[in-house]
């Protein structure tokens, strides 16, 4: 009997020879999910939350997140999400009294020294409330997260991660924005050092240096764009008088001024030197952006395996337009539609070099992941907020 | 016997190697096999558990008890021959449908949580604001009230003497033993009173300078002093608290829909609010009967609200459209004015609430001031 995956397989190999032979090495991902089925469990998840006040979200999230990374494939072996609800409901249990011992000590502060030293010090541990929930959310999914049987994971310290976050967004601030190429960069080369496909490590040869160019070029835009914006206000506020002096001068008197606001030419100017500016800078940042996930991407390995992307600013462009009006357009019913957009945008635009056949990732061995290893547990919150 | 096979996805567990197998269906068990027979397994069937059944174009996933981080990986056409083979314990738990026929029952569920909740839930958290002790209520109310009011407060004794003497009458009513503490906030520009939990009454002294008569001030303070007899404040507090957690629960941070139901749990949370102002209005105004002062004050000072609300509005007498209302935490004034007016019995016995050296103390209350703390 011919096998059903054998012919895929054969089919999609077939219906592209000529950039199999040109480029062997490159191999496609595969998104296959059907927005019916994604929106009929979103809908599900909608409905059954109502009902349940909330405490069905962590099993909704869960079928949603299985259903999701079952449609990516590589070469026809899917990925496979593992995780439970039941493990989510959990972590935001344990969560709520970590939460309450953060709470309760900045408010008894409050309480005892109004406006004191006391309360600024106990406020500290909400900044590491957010770096901690993200890099324990990301360590929970790819420890529940596997492809061809083996589990990804990831290592490292949760309060490293926390204290690397905060230091960057330190500097990120006094530095006024210039640094933030090499804090991107830093963050994501924390988490890729920790990260493994089994026992194969990933590794990451970028560096910020590589995106100062673009960094500072979009970012000099933006100052220019700034200023023209300042500009266009000024010419508000100083055209506003002139105009009214003229209706004066016409025999007009009592002319409310927000009445010429609207509608006249002054306002057409005004609103297209702030909203174009604000457009020609999102766009420019688009430029960075783009420049960013290349970096990322494209200096990421596994053994003998290398990733590349083919994201161009036109494409994020059109995608971030086009979730935009879907957003404001739907008043919110759109939003699995905006998911598939972009998951469908990552694998359309994420390729992996490497002859999959004879790569030694097929000799990956699976590792007993970091699952129930003290600190991690307690820092680690799978509240499932995030 | 006629043996059922076909291919599919195995994964060991233990190497990233796929391998592509043959699946053959035995009586008690499930062989595997690649083509060249290098890897082989059985598995019997009480063993096997699957992880997820398929959805096109998803595979089914099978694993094994013994060894539960292999993977059997079935596409969808070949599954319903395997199916029949399982035993019920290799089936996952509830797994819900998500035909449409399901959801739209699920729809309607919602719809029916979502209309119990805004149809009994407020009056639900209301009854919660019972449990809840007169000393917290005392610290709530004090805490409200320092939080939102920063001018300070007039304090003439004469003043002060008058104000009690007007609360006294009007506490002979009441149904409830609270002990007030009323206080006048230095304000001229302002025509507002405020009720907060424990007692906290505030007024603000733009109504004893625009007040013509004693009667008018008697009025607003019945007013206020009824929001407290009918437990306004903590009633309020715990119905906007409940709804809102409920809705937050029920929507959770879905975007636009969870901001959809929060405006909506606003608008239900103004529409309770101008309940409580017209109850207010009506007690009060049995307040004002009960201590022999002419209750009609309470409507002159609308009247006077109305007047100042259209001044505001540069000189435009039109009132502002009743529609308006429904985003007002008060109901719209004129709908007051004309309430209040069907609920006015004729009366004659009425008293004089304060003589009028007395009122002419309370109008100097801001003759004397201190800062708030």
């Amino acid at each position: 009997m011919a096998g059903q995956a054998f012919i895929a397989d054969n089919i999609t190999e077939q219906a592209r020879p000529k950039l199999i032979q040109k480029n062997s090495k490159i191999n496609e991902i595969t998104y296959d999910s059907r927005t019916g089925q994604v929106y009929k469990i979103w809908l599900l998840n909608l409905f059954m939350n109502i009902i349940t006040l909330g405490v069905y979200n962590f099993w909704g999230k869960t079928r949603l997140r299985k259903y999701v990374a079952g449609s990516f494939s590589l070469r026809g072996d899917r990925l496979e999400y593992t995780g439970t609800g039941k493990e989510l409901f959990f972590g935001f249990l344990k969560a709520i009294p970590v939460l309450f011992g953060i709470y309760t000590p900045f408010m008894i502060a409050t309480l005892i020294a109004p406006a004191a030293v006391w309360p600024a010090v106990f406020l500290l541990p909400f900044f590491y409330v957010i770096p901690v929930a993200l890099y324990s959310a990301l360590r929970y999914r790819l420890s529940r997260l596997q492809w061809r049987g083996i589990r990804y994971r990831l290592e490292g310290s949760t309060l490293k991660y926390a204290n690397l976050f905060l230091w960057r967004g330190f500097l990120n601030i006094i530095s006024l924005g210039i640094l933030l190429p090499y804090s991107d960069i830093k963050k994501y080369q924390h988490k890729i050092k920790n990260a493994y496909y089994g026992d194969t490590p990933f590794s990451f040869s970028g560096n910020g240096k590589n995106l100062m160019g673009i960094h500072l070029a979009t970012y000099a835009i933006a100052i220019g764009l700034l200023f023209i914006v300042l500009l266009g206000m000024q010419l508000i506020s100083a055209s506003l008088p002139i105009a009214e002096i003229l209706m004066v001068a016409q025999g007009m008197p009592g002319t409310n001024s927000l009445q010429l606001f609207s509608g006249k030419p002054v306002f057409i100017t005004a609103a297209a030197f702030i909203l174009l500016p604000f457009l020609l800078f999102s766009l420019a940042r688009l430029m960075y952006k783009t420049a960013l996930i290349h970096e990322m991407i494209n200096n990421l390995h596994a053994a003998d395996i290398g990733f590349r992307s083919t994201v161009t600013t036109i494409a994020l462009c059109k995608l971030k337009l086009g979730n935009f009006f879907i957003l404001i357009g739907t008043f919110g019913i759109g939003m699995p539609y905006i998911m598939q957009r972009n998951l469908r945008f990552f694998a359309e635009h994420t390729q992996i070099k490497g002859d999959l056949k004879t790569s030694k990732i097929n000799q990956t061995a699976s590792q007993k992941s970091a699952d129930a290893e003290g600190l991690h547990e307690v820092l680690d919150l799978n509240t499932g907020l995030i | 016997m006629g043996l059922i096979s076909f291919a599919a996805k195995f994964y060991d567990g233990e190497k990233a190697t796929p391998y592509q197998v043959l699946v053959e269906i035995y009586r008690a068990n499930l062989h595997i096999k690649t083509p060249d027979k290098s890897l082989e397994k059985n598995w019997p069937y009480k063993e096997i558990k699957i992880l997820e059944q398929p959805v096109p174009p998803q595979p089914a996933r099978l694993t094994a008890r013994k060894t539960p981080n292999a993977r059997l990986y079935i596409e969808p056409e070949n599954w319903s021959q395997l199916k029949a083979k399982l035993p019920k314990s290799a089936f996952p738990g509830i797994t819900l449908s998500t035909s449409w026929n399901y959801l739209i029952g699920y729809a309607g569920l919602s719809v029916i949580f979502i209309l119990g909740t805004v149809l009994f839930a407020p009056k639900l958290f209301e009854y919660a604001s019972q449990m809840i002790p007169q000393s917290t209520e005392e610290k709530i109310g004090q805490l409200a009230i320092e939080s939102s009011i920063s001018n300070p407060l007039c304090v003439a004794p004469k003043g002060r003497a008058s104000l009690e003497k007007m609360v006294q009458k009007l506490q002979q009513g009441m149904k409830r033993n609270i002990a007030f503490n009323v206080r006048v906030v230095s304000d001229d520009e302002t025509l507002n009173a405020l009720a907060a939990p424990g007692g906290h009454l505030v007024i603000f002294s733009g109504i004893l300078k625009k007040a013509d008569s004693v009667d008018e001030v008697a009025g607003v303070l019945a007013h206020e002093m009824a929001h407290i007899e009918m437990n306004h404040p903590m009633k309020s507090l715990t119905r906007n608290l409940g709804i809102s957690l409920t809705l937050q629960m029920m929507f959770g941070n879905t975007g636009t829909i969870s901001n959809t139901a929060k405006l909506a749990g606003i608008f239900n949370q103004l529409h309770y609010s101008r309940q409580d102002e017209l109850e207010a209005d009506q007690v009060g105004q049995n307040l004002l009967r009960k201590a022999h002062i002419d209750p009609s004050g309470l409507g002159m000072f609308f009247e006077r609200l109305k007047k100042e609300e259209a001044e505001r509005r540069s000189g435009d007498e039109s009132d502002f459209p009743e529609f308006l209302a429904y985003f007002s935490t008060h109901p719209h004034t004129q709908t007051r004015i004309n309430k209040l007016k069907t609920n006015e019995i004729r009366a004659t016995n009425y008293k004089k609430t304060l003589n009028e050296k007395e009122w002419q103390a309370l109008k100097n209350i801001c003759a004397d001031k201190m800062g708030f703390n």
